[in-house]
């Protein structure tokens, strides 16, 4: 259906169909904050994957750590002190 | 028969850090063997917790058998100078083994997918 647009995964690089290669290109870890705000909006909320074009299994394991990350304050549940 | 686990710990910094991180390393060496303690030290944290805007961020990877996993989180979850704890199964990357003896000539170090990168 989109035949122009292919997507392009983040966390893996590759096109979004078979994109799950061995070493993945993103070190997606719950410790590695720095990466996972990237996948998070200014109020904190996850951004969903339409919007950046990861994969089903690259989102899964990123929404996963993000989760974890939150659990141990690495990140906000939600960012009220943003205006 | 073993596996690996990661644990988060969070060290109430009122509290003495390095004798709590200390514990748990020898309660967890107790059931099996600590391959990695990753100490962040004081960060401040995302939300408060227990009404403390900073914690004592420890990283321990280890394996254990399973029947000693229960008895770590006890122990976190009833110790006070630990905020908030995290215990994982984790695959550890096949790393050269640490000998003290005679070291062994190291077999060729495949590196893991999750690398250690200095936060």
């Amino acid at each position: 259906m989109n035949r122009g647009r292919v997507k392009v995964c983040h966390i893996c690089e590759g096109h979004s169909g078979a994109c799950r290669f061995e070493e993945n290109r993103l070190d997606v870890h719950y410790k590695n904050d720095r990466l996972l705000r990237r996948f998070v909006t200014e109020r904190g909320k996850i951004v969903p994957r339409r919007m950046t074009g990861t994969c089903a299994k690259g989102q899964r394991s990123l929404v996963r750590a993000i989760k974890r990350a939150r659990f141990l304050a690495l990140m906000p549940y939600v960012n009220d002190s943003v205006r | 028969m073993s596996r690996d686990y990661e644990m988060a710990l969070i060290v109430d910094t009122q509290e003495n850090a390095d004798e709590t991180v200390k514990h748990y390393e020898s309660l967890i060496a107790e059931h099996g063997t600590v391959v990695n303690v990753d100490r962040w030290g004081v960060r401040r944290l995302a939300y408060e917790i227990q009404k403390r805007q900073q914690g004592d961020y420890t990283f321990f990877l280890f394996q254990a058998d399973p029947g000693a996993i229960a008895g770590v989180d006890r122990a976190c979850r009833l110790d006070e100078a630990v905020l908030r704890h995290l215990i994982l199964q984790t695959e550890i990357p096949p790393q050269e083994e640490v000998v003290e003896e005679s070291p062994e000539s190291p077999e060729d170090v495949s590196d893991g997918s999750e690398e250690e990168d200095a936060e």
